[in-house]
């Protein structure tokens, strides 16, 4: 881990689009928690993501996980990428992944998307 | 009363001037299919005696509309009906017109129009002021119902039997008019009052007594506060008649909102049903909001929960190492141990035990500490109620279903009552209400007032019981006034007994006749009688003695009919009778029976028929000679209509 770490976590353009559509079911209250929700899909189905590119400023990281808790799910999930990086590429993975199983048809499905079971 | 001639002129389709001779006896047939102008032609005759166009839901239509259609597009308005009749040796002219209010303004309703009536008596006008009075003494509107009536009037009296329908009340003195019993009511309102006149004089001539003006003088303030009390009593009652009355028109508006009214009612509660859900969704969604912050970790407990079981597996016995390493490691974090309490064993850190510390710190245990921590760092990711976040996902789910079916629900019975004036029944209700309202204080202060008009009349008693026992001057006169009061009073009692075994046998005549003309009708084996209520409900006597509890439309308008042709019988006025489309509800049999003793109801009968009740051929054989005339409704063109005789080249 010699990479400077990151000060913030960005979302590519397609990842900003799922974030959008989830969002607008109202069920969740900040963007934050969709994000959240995207790494822990990633991380629970396994994926190790390459580093995301195109990425903007989205979120500083001291606000995204206050308890660090999240970074230390990175560190465990990806020893070897800085977990502020290896958060961000999970983020924007786990989006895209989340569309692909649970999309269709113009909707999402919620259930699927919370549920325990990845 | 028989009539002569109709003639109507503008009426509805009727747009030429129409006229029907009636003939003197027998039966009239009108023959004409829907939508050719009977129940207009009906409206009209209707419309002659009593001023009113009613629809088929016995609702006033505004008379502008019926001013025939082409005759408004060529700019002529209003409409006229003459009748002439026949009654007790005089002959009657009636028209009755409806004008334009004004030249110059295009007539849009009723209000734009004048009502004009016109009677002659024996060719001799009768005073405009009086010519309503005197069409009402020929056939007054309370009876109207008895000569004009269609199926829907008919099914009226099913209510009848329902001794607490309050529409009956308002039926049954119909009922009495036509059976004449407001004569001997009349009378008996006659005599009370000459009874009071002389009850009066009984206490005038006490008073002038110095005997017993003590007495007298208590007689005459009782017998006062008795007049008064009467007259707010009667007063009241005239009230409440009022009141009921309204109160039964205002039921009858609000039944025939019928289902709209009931749709009303459904819209808002499915307005109050939407509002709560929408309330229970927004709980829900914030509900939802605060527990899926939680949903990463939710997301995550099934991998969280694998991970840690893979790895306590994975660090197996060399755990204990492990937390030990952890803990020295840890210690030594602490900074200088010299004299601190091992919180394993309790007992005071030396150099020799720092040294092990150090040592067991520093010791290579493979990877079991990190996978310890990695342990740690998952443990801290696992939630007690994994499905919470999905069990609100569906939650939110059911509930958006939820108002999405009331909107739907709702949007639907609003599309229903679209062109309803929601606040006609509102305000229907409202009356309704208050109606309610005013007859409860009406029967509860003409119930106090009966209590204390009972005490000053036996005040009254006990004044007279006292006065008996004086004797005055005027002792004689005294005894001549008593005289004249309690005769006055017994006459009014036997009147009043009377009418009690007037009324008694006539509504035994009327059982009588009605269950003579029913069991011709219905030819049934199983029927005994009709069986009459005090409200001239009839219903059904089998001849085990059980009341048929289940009457069938048809049965109803058989009874319906019989009834009327017990009033016919025994009322001590005669007339004609029209009937528009009241076959419908009768099959074959039935209306060929009916048509058969058709005559008997009355002597002049006039029928609105069309082909589905009954065929002219059947008419003719179920008639019979008392068949005079045959007038058919033709079409001349839409909105357009000629009375031909039946055969005739239109």
């Amino acid at each position: 881990m010699t990479e400077e770490p990151l000060k913030t976590i960005g979302l590519t353009d397609d990842a900003k689009q799922v974030l959008a559509t989830l969002m607008a079911e109202g069920v969740f209250k900040e963007e934050t928690d969709v994000a959240k929700l995207a790494i822990a899909h990633a991380v629970g189905v396994g994926m190790r993501p390459e580093a995301a590119t195109n990425v903007g400023t989205k979120w500083a990281v001291g606000n995204f996980d206050a308890t660090g808790l999240l970074q230390d799910l990175a560190r465990t999930h990806m020893p070897d990428v800085e977990p502020t990086r290896a958060l961000r590429d999970l983020v924007n993975a786990g989006l895209s992944d989340l569309k692909r199983r649970y999309w269709q048809d113009g909707s999402w499905d919620l259930s699927a998307v919370v549920s325990a079971r990845s | 009363m028989k009539i002569q001639t109709v003639e109507i002129e503008g009426f509805g389709p009727y747009k030429e001037r129409q006229r029907i001779d009636w003939p003197a006896n027998g039966v009239l047939a009108i023959h004409g299919e829907n939508g050719r102008g009977k129940t207009t032609l009906f409206n009209a005759i209707r419309y002659a005696f009593t001023g009113y166009v009613k629809n088929r839901r016995h609702q006033n239509i505004d008379l502008a509309k019926m001013v025939n259609r082409h005759n408004v597009e060529e700019g002529r308005y209003g409409f006229e009906v003459k009748l002439t009749l026949e009654d007790d040796g005089n002959t009657y002219a009636i028209t009755r017109s409806l004008q334009p209010m004004s030249e110059s303004v295009r007539p849009e309703s009723e209000m734009d129009y004048d009502e004009q009536l016109f009677v002659e008596r024996n060719s001799d006008q009768i005073p405009s002021d009086q010519a309503q009075d005197a069409v009402s003494s020929l056939l007054p509107e309370s009876i109207s119902r008895f000569f004009f009536f269609d199926g829907e009037l008919l099914a009226e009296y099913e209510r009848l039997v329902d001794p607490e329908e309050k529409e009956g009340h308002r039926i049954k003195k119909e009922i009495e008019s036509i059976l004449g019993l407001p004569v001997l009511e009349e009378l008996r309102g006659h005599m009370k009052l000459l009874s009071e006149k002389a009850a009066k004089q009984y206490t005038r001539l006490a008073a002038a007594d110095s005997k017993t003006q003590q007495v007298a003088d208590g007689l005459r303030d009782a017998q006062e506060t008795v007049g008064r009390l009467e007259e707010s009593i009667a007063k009241r009652e005239g009230k409440l008649a009022d009141v009921e009355a309204g109160i039964v028109d205002v039921e009858e508006r609000v039944r025939k909102f019928g289902a709209r009214g009931e749709q009303v009612g459904q819209k808002r509660a499915k307005e109050g049903h939407l509002k709560q859900a929408r309330e229970q969704r927004e709980r829900t969604v914030q509900r939802c909001h605060e527990i899926l912050r939680d949903a990463w970790r939710c997301k995550l407990h099934g991998h969280a929960s694998r991970r840690i079981m893979e790895l306590k597996a994975e660090v197996g016995e060399g755990a204990k190492i492990g937390q030990a390493q952890r803990l020295a490691q840890e210690l030594l974090t602490d900074g200088d141990l010299i004299g601190k309490e091992c919180p394993v064993c309790s007992m005071q850190f030396n150099s020799a035990t720092i040294g092990n510390v150090k040592h067991l710190a520093e010791e290579d245990v493979g990877d079991v500490t990190k996978k310890l921590a990695e342990i740690d760092t998952w443990e801290k990711m696992v939630v007690t109620q994994p499905g919470l976040a999905q069990q609100v996902i569906g939650d939110v789910h059911d509930q958006r279903l939820q108002v999405a079916l009331l909107e739907e629900e709702l949007k639907e019975l609003e599309a229903n009552l679209a062109d309803f004036s929601e606040d006609s029944y509102d305000e229907a209700n409202r009356n309704l209400r208050s109606m309610y309202s005013e007859r409860e204080t009406l029967q509860k202060a003409i119930i106090e007032e009966r209590r204390v008009l009972k005490q000053e009349q036996d005040s009254m008693e006990m004044f007279m019981r006292a006065l008996k026992k004086m004797t005055g001057a005027g002792a004689h006169q005294l005894v001549a006034a008593e005289a004249e009061m309690n005769h006055y009073k017994s006459l009014s009692a036997m009147i009043q007994s009377l009418i009690d075994a007037y009324r008694e046998r006539l509504k035994e005549n009327v059982q009588q006749a009605a269950s003579e003309f029913f069991a011709e009708i219905s030819n049934e084996e199983d029927f005994a009688a009709l069986k009459i209520n005090d409200n001239y409900g009839m219903e059904i006597l089998h001849k085990d003695g059980t009341i048929v509890d289940m009457r069938s439309a048809g049965f109803e308008q058989v009874v319906a009919v019989s009834l009327i042709a017990a009033l016919h019988k025994n009322a001590p006025f005669q007339g004609p009778v029209v009937m528009d489309t009241f076959l419908g509800r009768l099959d074959k049999m039935h209306s060929s029976r009916l048509l058969e003793h058709l005559p008997q109801i009355t002597a002049q009968a006039a029928l609105l028929v069309h082909s589905n009740e009954v065929l002219p051929e059947e008419l003719h054989e179920h008639v019979g000679p008392a068949l005079k005339s045959e007038l058919e409704i033709t079409r001349q063109r839409h909105g357009e209509c000629a009375i031909v005789k039946r055969g005739a080249e239109p």
